[in-house]
């Protein structure tokens, strides 16, 4: 059984549909808390980029 | 945008930018943008699943190729993909590893109608001139509406609730 820690050689992997895809998924471990602050950060940026036309009432309120 | 390498996701999204694929952001990313911020630790902050952001791609086979040819630029071994004499991208699921993260290219979105319905009336932001598209709060309901996992079914209760409280 492949260990789900290990990256594949390539880093690509190709399925036939989401539900395998989301399987390889399920047990992969890392250390989270920098990739959240990076995660945070990036959606920060595209919340306060947002373009005005297309801006819903949600998204006005949780930028506010 | 303060970036370097492939370490962070704004960089990969501007080499995905530059190489002309159109994709939309979808999945938990999305729903964090909407306002939904998803745990990814435990109660007891313990790690749980490495952080994936999940892309839809245009499933066309100029697209398909665009983002080859963009995680190429990105040092992944693209090579065997890049050499199949008949793919089908309306198939092609694909992972890419990432030391911190994962990204899934989606050709498509269970509930929602085609790629170029939801392009249309998804969220834009510009940042430093690249343009990024996020799935809008609608379709991202319907999408969840689709799914049975239990993350899924929690994500769409969340997600009403938002679309409700701002209606």
């Amino acid at each position: 059984m492949k260990n789900p820690k290990t990256p594949t050689p390539s880093g690509v992997e190709k399925f036939d549909n989401f539900e395998d895809l989301k399987k390889s998924e399920d047990k992969i471990i890392s250390s989270q808390s920098d990739s959240d602050e990076k995660v945070q950060d990036f959606i920060k940026l595209l919340r306060q980029n947002i373009t005005a036309e297309k801006a819903s009432a949600t998204i006005v309120k949780t930028i506010q | 945008m303060d970036v370097k390498s492939d370490d962070h996701i704004g960089n990969i999204c501007t080499v995905l930018n530059a190489n002309h694929v159109e994709f939309i952001i979808v999945g938990g990313t999305a729903a964090r943008f909407h306002g939904h911020d998803r745990l990814t630790e435990d109660a007891h902050g313990n790690p749980t699943e490495k952080f994936d952001y999940d892309f839809w791609y245009n499933p066309t086979y100029e697209n398909y190729f665009n983002v080859l040819r963009a995680f190429k630029t990105l040092g992944k071994v693209v090579e065997k993909l890049q050499s199949e004499t008949q793919p089908n991208p309306k198939k092609s699921f694909l992972k890419f590893e990432f030391a911190d993260f994962t990204i899934d290219m989606l050709p498509e979105i269970k509930g929602l109608e085609s790629f170029g319905s939801s392009w249309q009336t998804a969220l834009r932001s510009i940042i430093n001139k690249q343009e990024f598209r996020i799935l809008s709060l609608d379709d991202l309901i319907k999408s969840k509406e689709k799914q049975s996992r239990p993350k899924d079914i929690a994500d769409l209760e969340e997600l009403r609730k938002l679309r409700d409280n701002y209606s």
